[in-house]
């Protein structure tokens, strides 16, 4: 019987309180999934700081396991949209990522970001699959189920297709630790394979070094050496959305915005869908209503 | 049963049909060794001498070079008499096959005569081709791809080529008679085999499929509006030894490169070279 878990990495800034929504994450994947054993990884202080906001009792309710890496993190600055109107710039801290093969605990590993709130069990069957060894979306959609942005289908509009490191599955095999040494290549000589893919931007965005990761061992055309996971495409809440409701653990009400028509939003109730909700603030003014749908 | 490929060219400048015809019947000696290739000409003396072992088979259009139009494909009616096989498929010259493709002889022999309802992009996405396809719409005929088609020797094979054969001579009435929105001042000669299975009344009953992938603009969604005539000049493209990327992305199977500013001499030595290298007895 193999130890399989989900895993957050967590750092805070001065802007957002990662590691309470790393809490709400894995609290969402206890009450959702059947491999629902939970890693946080995270820095000695901001899990101290964990305990002392929302006390030891929740904090060991959430996590069964914490690795704590105090690394020097390169940090990268990246403007959030809190609704259309709002913008706040804040460090992001991701360049350890893809070390997660090293930290994890488990034997067959769900990397998920901490704002990917899991709301059915349809990922598990990833944990059951032996020929799957990394596995990744590479399609998504927002609340309205349209394709976002071409420069976040492709790499570049005549580029490889985008895969997602939001959500990435992983077990003990010689492909995953492939592709964790192509992650950390590609990290390390980024400027180079930003010439080479063309993609866009300053910040340091792992979900470019996991598709060319995935582009490379996929024989550099549309292979199946990585996993597309099928719960797809993988749905957002975008940075310009809003929460208006939350009615249980899965079932939620939204404002979903219009990017050609910022003015508008159109009511989109969201039921039974594991969702990346982009826009953190919303999560922090709705703390109390999520977390409250899972304990 | 004999199966193989034909395609087609006539004299050009810089020898540039024929030289396509040298390194797509390369390209499939390569992919496959057991099927023969036979190439359509409009008069043998076009074939320069240095090419000639390239291919199984020369064959001069049996009914002669109808050219009104400067565009070879206007002959293309003639395939079926030209053809030695029993199983034929026909690929533009401007094409190159990377693997074996025996799985797609298998499906397509099932059938009288077979052409493509979808294509593939450089990455293997099936795009509709909105500009290539513009004027079908309006007009309520149907959208096959015509760069690459099967046919085997059958009555209904005989009587598909026999009604092309009048509406490829007789273009310019076919369009008056069903082109009225949009109706182009060329010829056209998929929009005019589209016609010709909409004359039959075969738009519904052309079954199986010849998986390829068109290098094009037309098929990608792009941000870009001053875009070039010819994807050669918007994509970049390298070739080694028998593999071909684009914008980085490896492209492979039956490749239908559109584009007369693609095939350079590096490429076709390549082809000629493998060939030659691999012993291949042609």
């Amino acid at each position: 019987m193999s130890y399989n878990g989900c895993c957050f990495f967590a750092y805070n800034n001065s802007e957002i309180d990662y590691v309470q929504l790393a809490l709400l994450a894995a609290l969402y994947v206890k009450k959702h999934m059947k491999n629902n054993n939970t890693c946080l990884i995270t820095s000695e202080g901001d899990y101290d700081w964990l305990e002392s906001s929302q006390g030891k009792p929740l904090v060991e309710k959430a996590f069964d396991e914490v690795v704590i890496t105090d690394v020097k993190q390169e940090e990268n600055v990246r403007t959030h949209y809190d609704s259309p109107w709002t913008t706040f710039d804040s460090h992001f801290q991701n360049s350890n990522k893809h070390l997660v093969n090293e930290y994890s605990p488990f034997d067959k590993t769900l990397l998920l970001d901490i704002d990917y709130i899991v709301r059915n069990d349809n990922l598990d069957y990833l944990f059951e699959q032996e020929h799957i060894h990394v596995g990744m979306y590479n399609q998504a959609c927002d609340l309205r189920g349209d394709p976002p942005d071409l420069y976040e289908q492709y790499l570049n509009p005549v580029g490889v297709p985008m895969w997602w490191s939001t959500v990435v599955y992983f077990d003990r095999s010689d492909t995953s630790d492939m592709f964790f040494d192509l992650w950390a290549h590609i990290q390390k000589e980024y400027s180079f394979y930003k010439f080479l893919y063309s993609f866009p931007g300053h910040m340091y965005r792992t979900d470019y070094c996991v598709s060319v990761a995935s582009h490379l061992m996929n024989g550099m055309a549309d292979g199946d050496t990585i996993h597309k996971i099928i719960d797809g495409p993988m749905q957002y809440m975008d940075q310009k959305d809003d929460i208006v409701e939350i009615k249980s653990s899965n079932d939620w009400v939204f404002l979903s915005n219009d990017r050609n028509e910022p003015w508008k939003d159109i009511v989109s109730r969201n039921l039974h869908q594991n969702l990346h909700v982009m826009n953190k603030r919303s999560i922090g003014r709705n703390f109390d209503a999520m977390i409250g749908a899972v304990t | 049963m004999t199966q193989g490929y034909i395609t087609i060219a006539t004299k050009s400048p810089g020898n540039i049909q024929v030289e396509q015809a040298v390194a797509l019947a390369s390209s499939l000696k390569l992919a496959d060794p057991d099927r023969e290739f036979c190439l359509v000409v409009d008069k043998f003396e076009n074939v320069p001498q240095k090419y000639e072992n390239a291919f199984d088979s020369i064959v001069e259009l049996p009914y002669g070079h109808y050219d009104p139009t400067e565009d070879i494909a206007i002959n293309l009616w003639q395939l079926y008499a030209c053809s030695t096989f029993e199983h034929t498929m026909y690929i533009d010259r401007r094409c190159i096959v990377t693997h074996n493709i025996n799985d797609i002889w298998d499906n397509i022999i099932l059938h009288d005569y077979v052409f493509s309802k979808t294509v593939e992009n450089f990455r293997g996405e099936t795009v509709p081709l909105n500009d290539k396809f513009s004027i079908h719409e309006r007009n309520d005929i149907p959208t096959y791809m015509t760069d690459i088609f099967y046919f085997n020797r059958s009555e209904r094979s005989e009587q598909f080529f026999k009604i092309l054969d009048v509406v490829l001579k007789e273009f310019r009435r076919v369009y008056l008679k069903f082109i009225s929105e949009g109706r182009p001042g060329y010829f056209d000669i998929n929009l005019l085999i589209n016609t010709t299975i909409m004359m039959l009344g075969e738009e519904s009953n052309i079954h199986g499929h010849i998986p390829y992938k068109l290098l094009s603009l037309d098929n990608l969604t792009l941000d870009d509006d001053d875009l070039p005539t010819e994807w050669v000049d918007y994509l970049s493209s390298w070739y080694i030894s028998g593999t071909l990327k684009i914008n980085n992305h490896r492209v492979s199977g039956i490749i239908c490169y559109n584009s007369d500013a693609f095939l350079d001499e590096e490429i076709l030595d390549d082809y000629r070279q493998r060939v030659k290298d691999s012993n291949i007895r042609i």
